[in-house]
């Protein structure tokens, strides 16, 4: 199961994820989202107890990540990537480099994976 | 009773019940001919008598009840009026049924035809005869595992229906089970997915391209896209055939690969193509193509090459007269032809040039490409796995401990990384003396190790691999690591350093580098004469090579040796001093700034640059070489990376990149400082090859006298 | 954790065929006789795989389908309808419906089982 949470700081919000995210809570997971970057400059999504993640999820972090960078907002993932992740990443055929954020100063989330 | 045969016992149970539901049905509908509730119960009857029958075997029931059902289904769809004929015509069904499940009447397919021809007469067209319950026309799987094809490489188009997941589809599941099938690399596609407030979290945007070699066929690829192959786009093409020979593969060139994807068309790749770059940095920038793409067709470049690789190595155990044993002395004589071969090629070349005559010059570019193939195959020739060498060691490390009572295991990795043959043999006694120290001062005894919590089993890992022109070889031990304090004390007490000094702990780990250092407080059989480290030092030196050293206390030592992949070209940096050349090192060298006279009188006479806030040491090589003559108006700084320190070497004028063929000078100039060799360039003059290392080690003594 | 998979189908003896393979495999199985059977004993809990034939009295499998996608538990479950209509109609009848697969009467125990395994995992 899947469990998410919001922190507010100032102009920077944390989205803690942990456990299982998949298509079953894709929706809120989407909400979530919309929540962390409204009245934010800074996002930083904490991923370090995600245990799973499957593409509905991986599209919707991208969105996220692109939206971010449309409005000038810093969008980081806090720096050790769980395996799970970086496995899904790699599963998918998202490693690499999207280049969706082409023009703005983000590089793509998976770079490097 | 077996477990099909209890399945066989059920199902005829079973099928005695639904035939007593079909009779009663029919019975209903003899007294109510419109009652659509009994057509459909007659009809379920029938369509489960048949459905299970096949699945257990019953095959003649299954046939001759799928007749039934057929007309049937017809009678569901209004098609055909419920008669008192269709009605007896079912009721003898039902018993001919009930006798086929009896197991009576095996023989006789009479009986059948009299119920099943003027049922069929019933029916307003002609329908399908064919009877679909053969066991060949069962779902799947017949056709797929045609056994050994041959390897043929596919690129699949992948574009899911949006509302993948909302039929309960993973189409990531769709991409394991390709990449069950064979080698296979998959791209993702971003580029659909729209922006938070607008992405539906339930669709999938995302689509691939997937490169995949496999044996089983297209069937089989075709297997896994069975359910979605409808709804989502598949493309499936060929890019290479194994079975095929003579096909051009394997270095199949970017921009093609984009032409063949429509990504591109050709006149844009010729468009670009007059420009001497990248195609796919290019064509990114034009805008004419996706970075994304570039990636794709890179991959499925790179995917192509392994697969001519891994082909070629399944070729060769067959050609086992593939492999001549040549002395090493030819060798070396085919390395010094070829050596001589570049220097006069790169003459033609400049003579070319200078005539400026267009067959010549093309003719000059065929040799210099030639040549360029000549001196990496020559030097491919040379390469030996430096494995040898790590297997001499295990010897060497399991008598050493025994005779120190210790307990030690050697590991390597790597053991396939090629090095020049001159070089490996070079590094053989370094090694040992590294490997010695290792097991004398660094692993502990097994006691000591347990004391602290270590197992008494200690660790010596030897790794090699490539890194660019250099190979690093890691000596690494899970011992008790340097104690920089005892080495700096030691230092001080024999006058290498002045107490006040201050030291970065690498610095002090490299004193122990330096001649007569020792730190063992008992003088071993082993090691510990002081000797060791400074020769280590001098024969990685003089393969053009480095030590790093680094040491955790309590926890080990990494030794790491970087060693050049041959001795004897190395790419230069070729510069000019009044009428004199000098190489660099192009591997040392980091940038190339000015230096203008009012550099000069900023800095005070005191030879020091200012590069973008850091300062930098300088050697004017003019000074250095005495060189006469009369330094120009703007100067060069060529700024080298040494032992991590930056330092510049003024020059008049860097001339550029030079392919450098080493000549070791004669035995007079053997001791000349900061030269460590020469080569000849194209016009005939010769170059001095100049010796980064001892270069800094001048300015550093020049700094202290200072 | 074993994947517990549902099976809906009238037919006892197909029922008993398929939960004795399926159990064999390592799944765990619950089986209903028919749509509204299946409904009920799935309730609000959700499940890894549903495994149902379209042809059933009460309430068809086509039926089934339509209200497995607009539950909540078990909206995105993979589904794979059993059939002996090998015509495309019923096919894309249920797929409209939201059918992950299908299997094809008749077909042997292990076919089934390679279907269910490009769905669940």
């Amino acid at each position: 199961m899947a469990d998410m949470k919001i922190k507010k700081n100032g102009n920077k919000n944390t989205l803690d994820l942990s456990g299982e995210l998949n298509i079953n809570c894709a929706q809120e997971l989407k909400n979530a989202l919309v929540q962390t970057l409204k009245n934010a400059d800074h996002v930083v999504l904490n991923l370090a107890d995600v245990t799973g993640m499957d593409l509905s999820c991986l599209q919707l972090l991208c969105s996220a990540h692109k939206t971010s960078a449309k409005s000038k907002k810093s969008f980081v993932m806090n720096a050790a990537l769980p395996d799970a992740l970086k496995d899904a990443v790699k599963r998918t055929g998202y490693s690499g480099n999207f280049n969706c954020t082409a023009g703005t100063v983000m590089s793509c989330l998976w770079k490097g994976i | 009773m077996s477990g099909i045969d209890k399945h066989k016992e059920t199902y005829r149970e079973e099928a005695y019940e639904l035939l007593t539901e079909l009779e009663s049905s029919l019975l209903e509908l003899e007294e109510r001919p419109d009652d659509i509730e009994q057509v459909g119960r007659a009809f379920r009857a029938l369509h489960t008598i048949k459905g299970s029958g096949s699945m257990f075997g019953f095959d003649r029931i299954a046939a001759f009840t799928h007749e039934v059902e057929t007309v049937f289904d017809r009678v569901r769809n209004g098609e055909i009026k419920v008669t008192r004929q269709l009605i007896d015509l079912t009721l003898s069904a039902r018993d001919y049924i009930k006798k086929l499940l009896d197991g009576t009447d095996i023989s006789d397919n009479e009986e059948a035809g009299e119920i099943l021809i003027p049922l069929k007469n019933l029916v307003p067209q002609p329908i399908d005869k064919t009877l679909p319950l053969s066991p060949a026309a069962s779902s799947k799987g017949e056709a797929c595992d045609g056994p050994d094809q041959g390897e043929i490489t596919y690129r699949i188009h992948f574009g899911p229906n949006p509302d993948i997941f909302k039929k309960g589809i993973d189409p990531v599941y769709l991409l394991d089970e390709l990449h069950a099938l064979g080698s296979c690399r998959s791209i993702a596609y971003a580029d659909a997915i729209p922006e938070l407030t607008d992405i539906d979290p339930e669709a999938c945007y995302t689509y691939w391209d997937i490169i995949l070699t496999t044996d089983k066929g297209i069937n089989a690829i075709k297997d896994v896209f069975i359910f979605v192959e409808d709804d989502c786009k598949i493309t499936i093409d060929v890019i290479y055939d194994s079975t095929k020979f003579g096909e051009e593969f394997g270095n199949k060139r970017v921009g093609d690969i984009l032409v063949e994807r429509g990504f591109v068309t050709q006149e844009d790749i010729d468009q670009v193509i007059v420009r001497q770059k990248r195609i796919g940095e290019i064509l990114v920038e034009a805008k004419m193509v996706d970075q994304r793409k570039i990636e794709s067709a890179l991959a499925e470049q790179q995917h192509l090459k392994e697969i001519k690789q891994k082909e070629q190595q399944k070729e060769q155990p067959v050609d086992v007269a593939s492999s001549i044993r040549v002395s090493s002395d030819k060798l070396d004589s085919l390395v010094n032809l070829v050596g001589e071969m570049v220097t006069v090629q790169a003459r033609f070349s400049q003579l070319c040039a200078f005539k400026n005559d267009p067959d010549f010059l093309s003719v000059a570019e065929e040799v210099e490409r030639l040549t360029a193939e000549l001196r990496d195959q020559t030097m491919s020739i040379r390469m030996l796995p430096i494995g040898t060498t790590f297997s001499k060691f295990k010897r060497l490390v399991r008598d050493l401990s025994k005779e120190l009572g210790k307990e030690i295991e050697l590991t390597t990795e790597g053991a396939e990384t090629e090095l020049d043959k001159t070089v490996i043999e070079k590094l053989g006694d370094p090694m040992v003396h590294l490997i010695r120290n290792c097991i004398d001062h660094g692993i502990e005894t097994p006691d000591m190790r347990i004391s602290v919590g270590k197992p008494a089993q200690g660790m010596v890992h030897l790794s090699a691999r490539h890194s660019g022109a250099y190979v690093l070889i890691e000596i690494k031990d899970d011992g008790a690591g340097l104690d920089a304090d005892a080495i700096r004390a030691k230092a001080i007490d024999k006058g290498l350093i002045a107490p006040e000094d201050e030291l970065t702990e690498k610095e002090i780990y490299s004193l122990i580098l330096a001649p007569g250092f020792s730190t063992a407080k008992t003088v071993t059989n082993v090691s510990g004469r002081g000797v060791g480290m400074d020769v280590v030092k001098r024969a990685i030196d003089n393969l053009r090579g480095s030590i790093g050293i680094s040491s955790q206390k309590g926890i080990g030592t990494t030794i790491t040796l970087k060693l050049p992949l041959t001795l004897a070209i190395i790419e230069g940096l070729l510069v000019q001093i009044g009428k004199e050349y000098f190489i660099l090192p192009l591997s040392v060298v980091e940038e190339c700034i000015e230096l203008s006279r009012e550099d000069i009188a900023n800095a005070h006479g005191r030879h020091l640059a200012n590069v973008r806030g850091q300062i930098v040491p300088y050697i004017r090589l003019r000074e250095q070489f005495a060189i006469n003559g009369k330094q120009p108006e703007i100067e060069q700084i060529v700024i080298a990376g040494v032992e991590s320190h930056r330092v510049g070497f003024v020059v008049d004028n860097v001339v550029g990149e030079h392919q450098t063929v080493i000549k070791t000078l004669g035995r007079v100039y053997k001791d000349i400082e900061g030269i460590s060799g020469a080569t000849i360039l194209g016009e005939g003059t010769v170059a001095l090859i100049l010796d980064i290392s001892k270069l800094y080690q001048i300015i550093e003594r020049e700094e202290v006298v200072l | 954790m074993g994947k517990t998979v549902l099976i809906v189908d009238d037919s006892a003896s197909m029922r008993q065929l398929v939960s004795f393979a399926l159990k064999d495999a390592g799944y765990d199985v619950i089986t209903a006789v028919d749509g509204k059977d299946a409904l009920e004993k799935l309730g609000g809990t959700k499940v890894d795989m549903i495994v149902t034939d379209l042809n059933m009295p009460n309430m068809d499998g086509i039926t089934l389908i339509k209200n497995i996608r607009s539950s909540t538990a078990n909206k995105f479950t993979p589904v794979v309808m059993l059939t002996t209509e090998s015509q495309d109609s019923k096919k894309q009848e249920g797929r409209t419906a939201g059918a992950s697969g299908w299997m094809v009467k008749p077909f042997k125990p292990e076919e089934l089982i390679q279907v269910i395994k490009k769905f669940v995992r």
